[in-house]
């Protein structure tokens, strides 16, 4: 079944519920989005949600998502960067972000060199912790936050050596970064996100 | 000389106007969507001969100021140099920059805006070819380029102009009758579903015990109108799915 915005779908109560592409007005459930019904039926309630036509979904940053970002430049205190991918799509149009200086590590955080963690270019996983005037804030206070991606003042790809550490394989020359730790396992999000990036840059 | 524009007939009692039409007769509308690859979403409306074109972009990254609640809508209106009979420079045209604060408003009122915040969503018109109705032709132009951009809103938003020649309502004005002095023009924007007026524009003056007749002669073109326009969705939504 296909819809239009402001069709009429279902009589919202206790079983039936609107889902994505969706509003609530009145008692009613109606389509905000033109494309398929769909209608998930689980075993005591009934999820009405509209698939947009065409393969995607018109997404900007919320707090709590895991994004791959790109570092712009280093201020005294912040970090400021553009926001490329959600999770593990890639955005059309980059957000402008920002990483404060006591967002950069969980411990000893009023030791945090900026330059020292992070560089112009690299690419880094963040998690949204919330707004601000100039963008959204980041945070990389986790051990698998942080760079993924970055390069030598050679321009030579860098592994890590440890979480503090990376060095050109090139050159064997290190430098510091704040280090992301990926564990495929554990944080399928997370790989995959930077995979994503690989491809971009 | 004086023009009459609505011409009597002999053999029957309507009386017709200049182009033809009866009273409440809306010229014929052709929609398409996803006219432009690069836009998020795009659509070409050809109403009579006006013609428009609508691209959307967002939401995307603030340039300036931005709202923590919602998203800001951003309207450009724009007659080309050559839709119009003379040649002529619109760019900064008293006239577009009020219909552009006009769109803005409409839209921000349809959009459900709330899901976006700190976002913007911008919406460019380009009237290619001006024949009268102008605001309403970019209404549905607007409102057809965000459903293909994927963008919530509340209902189609559809809209249709009417006006009052020799003590007759007539629906959907052309240029010719927007031109003939003191002919009397109502713009009526709407969310047909709710039948709530978003936006009710009118020019020249109208006596209060006509209004109501002018009304319903534009709310009656915004239901014709709307036909065609999901029409058009649906249609376009089919031959993406198969």
């Amino acid at each position: 079944m296909f819809c239009v915005p402001g069709d009429r779908l279902c009589v919202a109560d206790d079983k039936n519920l609107g889902g994505r592409g969706t509003f609530l007005k009145g008692s009613y459930i109606y389509a905000a989005l033109a494309g398929k019904v769909n209608i998930i039926e689980n075993k005591d309630e009934n999820i009405f949600e509209v698939m947009p036509h065409g393969n995607f979904v018109r997404k900007i940053p919320q707090v709590g998502d895991v994004v791959t970002c790109q570092v712009e430049k280093i201020v005294s205190n912040q970090c400021k960067c553009l926001i490329k991918c959600i999770a593990d799509s890639v955005l059309k149009q980059p957000f402008k972000a920002i990483i404060r200086k006591e967002d950069v590590r969980a411990t000893d955080k009023d030791n945090v060199e900026l330059y020292t963690c992070f560089r112009p270019g690299d690419i880094i996983l963040a998690k949204i912790i919330g707004l601000s005037e100039s963008g959204y804030l980041l945070s990389t206070a986790s051990n698998e936050f942080g760079v993924v991606i970055a390069r030598s003042e050679n321009g030579v790809l860098m592994v890590p050596v440890s979480w503090t550490e990376m060095m050109c394989p090139e050159f064997k020359v290190k430098e510091t970064r704040k280090v992301a730790r990926i564990a495929i396992e554990s944080d399928s999000n997370a790989s995959t996100s930077s995979k994503q990036s690989n491809n971009n840059f | 000389m004086e023009s009459r524009i609505l011409l009597e007939s002999t053999s029957v009692k309507t009386p017709f106007r200049i182009d033809g039409r009866k009273p409440h007769e809306v010229r014929s509308l052709t929609c398409r969507l996803g006219v432009f690859q690069q836009a998020d979403g795009s659509s070409y409306v050809k109403l009579g001969n006006t013609q428009v074109l609508a691209t959307v972009y967002g939401p995307h990254d603030t340039r300036g100021k931005s709202n923590p609640e919602k998203s800001i809508i951003n309207c450009k209106f724009r007659l080309s140099t050559f839709s119009k009979s003379t040649r002529r420079n619109l760019h900064r045209d008293i006239r577009s920059i009020e219909i552009s604060n006009n769109l803005t408003q409409v839209f921000d009122s349809a959009i459900l805006t709330e899901l976006y915040p700190h976002s913007q969503i911008d919406i460019y018109l380009e009237v290619v070819q001006s024949d009268g109705s102008d605001y309403a032709a970019c209404i549905n132009a607007a409102s057809l380029a965000i459903i293909d951009a994927g963008i919530p809103i509340k209902d189609v938003v559809c809209a249709c102009s009417a006006g009052f020649i020799d003590n007759q309502p007539i629906t959907d004005i052309n240029a010719v009758e927007e031109s003939s002095n003191g002919t009397p023009i109502l713009t009526i924007g709407m969310l047909p579903k709710d039948k709530q007026i978003l936006s009710m524009e009118s020019s020249g003056g109208i006596h209060l015990d006509n209004l109501n007749d002018v009304m319903d002669a534009a709310i009656e073109g915004c239901k014709s109108v709307l036909f065609i326009m999901k029409q058009t969705i649906l249609n376009h939504i089919q031959e993406l799915k198969d």
